[in-house]
């Protein structure tokens, strides 16, 4: 699955750690879920929303 | 956020008090053993005084991992879970090969097993072996699914 997560940390300037911090998440995790090799639960995803302010399907976008 | 953090600190905090608490356990566990081996007459009451320790352990153990569970992110657990599954069953079908060999060949023990090993050490090498494929299999499995996801 394809995310904003990068461009939407980086409009921020915040490093993945800060994100991980927000999301009380591993940097780990972080990563993995820009690179699209790791997709969140719902209420992970709902989490990114909110502190966003955006709704999930702005955020994630599914390949197929 | 900061409760989780807490939380944290907490697990970890705990965690070495357990340590603490294992090795005591540890400890009393070896003396009473020993006890058991000088005073036959008391061997009956080590015995039960050694498993008491010992589950004892286990459940401060099973507790610990309820509490990490609980403050570990979604990909921690994820990637553990993966790795229970993939990797523990990897392990017990490569354990399977010298279980089958052994069964199936008595005699290939001689061989294999080290020399003058008793029954009840062949069990216990037995069943140290099969735990040990697991763990491997487990560890090899999480360290991939962090690699493939860096």
């Amino acid at each position: 699955m394809k995310n904003r997560l990068k461009v939407l940390r980086a409009e921020r300037d915040w490093s993945q750690a800060d994100l991980a911090q927000r999301l009380d998440v591993s940097r780990q995790t972080i990563n993995a879920l820009e690179t699209g090799k790791y997709d969140p639960s719902l209420p992970l995803a709902f989490k990114i929303a909110r502190l966003f302010g955006q709704p999930i399907e702005a955020i994630f976008q599914d390949e197929d | 956020m900061a409760g989780q953090q807490l939380a944290r600190r907490r697990l970890v905090v705990t965690f070495w008090a357990s340590l603490g608490v294992a090795l005591f356990v540890g400890v009393l566990a070896g003396v009473l053993g020993d006890v058991g081996r000088v005073r036959p007459e008391f061997a009956v009451y080590a015995l039960v005084a050694v498993a008491l320790g010992v589950v004892a352990a286990m459940v401060l153990a099973f507790w610990l991992c309820v509490r990490w569970w609980r403050v570990a992110d979604e990909a921690a657990r994820e990637a553990h879970k993966w790795s229970w599954y993939w990797g523990g069953t990897a392990g017990l079908a490569l354990a399977a090969v010298p279980f089958i060999l052994l069964h199936t060949m008595p005699r290939i023990a001689e061989v294999l097993l080290p020399v003058g090993m008793s029954t009840p050490q062949a069990v216990v090498f037995g069943m140290a072996l099969l735990g040990g494929f697991q763990l491997v299999g487990y560890g090899l499995f999480w360290a991939g699914w962090w690699l493939a996801r860096r």
